[in-house]
């Protein structure tokens, strides 16, 4: 079955609803499933997921390092049960929390990784953030995050990625505030201020969309980048896939830094560089970022709460402005939006549908790649 | 009319005299001769009277009641923090407010007394309540 880009177009518009009802529900279910006799003493929490699961992970770094007092390292699931889960330490029982996220909550490797660590690292708590909690995942798990929505069809995973988002910021909040590193008071101010966003998640739905087709008028069948730094660079990783689901590009998602380090050095140079750029401790490396890309022929598109910056004005070919609320670490529950209606212009200009779906030469392959991994689970 | 006096503490446990702020509050009113009822509207704070004179009474009291009352992990309120479901507790056991004796325009309390806001679980901002009758007496 062909997946038109509608499903992506109605998740999108769906998003200011998720944020005025749905964070305080997955705040609630993990303040009643984890007590402070279960965070209190942890000292290091693993995330483990795939694609946009993992994403949500990176995206929620600096969250876990702002708000809560353990030590935070994202694993690709593989990777984790493969080699990782060798080389970590356990010193004291509970001191690890290794948290499975899979918004189906049916990701074989997740649950691959959260079996292997009940194997090497058994005093540690396995906890499954998933979006089904009668689920594989959840199976493996101690405790079940729920993050659960009203479902308006999976693919591309634009709702369940700001859910797993929401999950990881409601636990930092509640280790940070089982663990003393902030008061109950400032963790419900920021629950309170997350329902708050929703008329700025509208606004950047409704602006991006509104200027969508601009991308038209750039080069659609090479490379796109998308680059992003601190949470923005699981933002940009997220953003990447969403043009390659949505639209079939060829893109990727890099660190800002990295970009100026290895990507700058690669044809085409007529290639479009996505720059998120909010206001921030990254802000003037991703300006440095703008001006090296453009010198050399890159096509530019940007995405900032600082439109009006002069250097912005000059060089970006689209400039999306949107609000990235009232400091830099909440950016990324916002900047992972104007993408989403670019990837549906590119794709819609290029007939295509999501997912290849539309490509019938691969569709047994495809089939029966499905029916492997159902067997495996 | 209620009248309300901002505090902002600066501790997780933390005595604050408000005697002073009271006083001006019946200075201001012109307030000769009733009652005065302060009240603290938080549920982790208290509302006590007692000696100020020697800061370190105010510890004791702190220090017992912190020991009467444990922050720990088993508390069945755990929505929150051990800390939270620990004054619960100790707001409970010091009470939320108080009746002064107004005469003359001055506070009927004894002279080393004071009336004093507990916070259980600071920091934070609050506030406390005050409403003043009139006993029916000429003003």
């Amino acid at each position: 079955m062909a997946l038109d880009t509608e499903i992506a177009r109605n998740q999108l518009v769906s998003l200011p609803e998720l944020y005025s009802d749905s964070f305080s529900i997955i705040d609630h279910c993990i303040r009643n499933t984890l007590s402070a006799s279960d965070l209190i003493g942890v000292k290091q929490v693993i995330v483990v997921g795939n694609g946009d699961s993992y994403f949500a992970g990176l995206a929620s770094v600096q969250t876990f390092q702002k708000y809560s007092d353990v030590s935070y390292k994202v694993v690709q699931s593989m990777r984790f049960f493969a080699y990782e889960h060798a080389f970590i330490k356990e010193y004291s029982p509970g001191q690890i929390v290794v948290v499975g996220v899979s918004a189906s909550g049916e990701s074989r490797r997740v649950v691959q990784a959260l079996s292997q660590a009940r194997k090497s690292l058994p005093a540690a708590k396995i906890y499954a953030l998933v979006g089904n909690p009668d689920s594989s995942v959840s199976r493996v798990a101690d405790k079940i995050i729920d993050v659960s929505i009203p479902n308006k069809g999976t693919a591309p995973g634009i709702r369940s990625y700001t859910a797993s988002l929401f999950g990881l910021l409601g636990l930092a909040l509640r280790f940070g505030e089982l663990q003393g590193k902030m008061h109950l008071h400032d963790a419900n101010a920021i629950r309170s201020y997350i329902p708050t966003l929703a008329p700025i998640v509208d606004a950047a739905v409704i602006e991006s969309l509104k200027i969508a087709d601009k991308i038209l008028s750039l080069p659609m069948k090479s490379v796109f980048t998308v680059v992003g730094s601190g949470n923005n660079y699981g933002t940009a990783l997220f953003n990447a896939a969403k043009f390659v689901e949505i639209a079939g590009l060829n893109a990727t998602g890099q660190d800002l830094e990295e970009w100026l380090h290895v990507e700058r050095f690669a044809y085409p140079l007529d290639s479009t560089v996505l720059v998120i750029a909010p206001n921030g401790n990254g802000f003037d490396h991703a300006k440095k970022l703008m001006k090296v890309a453009k010198s050399i022929g890159h096509h530019l598109i940007c995405i900032t709460d600082v439109p009006e910056d002069a250097l912005i004005k000059e060089i970006a070919d689209i400039c999306v402005p949107v609000d990235m609320g009232k400091e830099e670490l909440f950016s990324s529950l916002i900047a992972y939006i104007p993408s989403i209606p670019f990837a549906i212009a590119c794709a819609e200009k290029l007939q295509r549908k999501m997912f290849m779906s539309d490509n019938t030469a691969i569709y047994e392959e495809r089939q029966a790649l499905s029916k492997r991994l159902k067997e495996e689970m | 009319m209620i009248e309300k006096i901002k505090i902002h503490t600066s501790k997780q446990h933390e005595c604050v005299n408000l005697t002073d702020a009271i006083k001006a509050i019946i200075v201001e009113r012109s307030f000769k001769q009733g009652v005065c009822i302060v009240y603290n509207p938080h549920s982790t704070a208290g509302l006590f009277i007692n000696s100020y004179l020697d800061p370190k009474t105010l510890l004791d009291i702190m220090d017992t009641i912190r020991n009467l009352v444990p922050t720990k992990v088993d508390y069945h309120h755990q929505f929150d923090t051990p800390s939270d479901a620990a004054g619960h507790i100790k707001s409970v056991l010091v009470g939320n407010s108080e009746t002064v004796l107004v005469e003359d325009g001055s506070l009927c309390i004894g002279g080393s007394q004071g009336v004093l806001f507990a916070e259980f679980d600071g920091p934070r901002d609050r506030e406390v309540w005050i409403t003043l009758i009139h006993s029916g007496e000429a003003q």
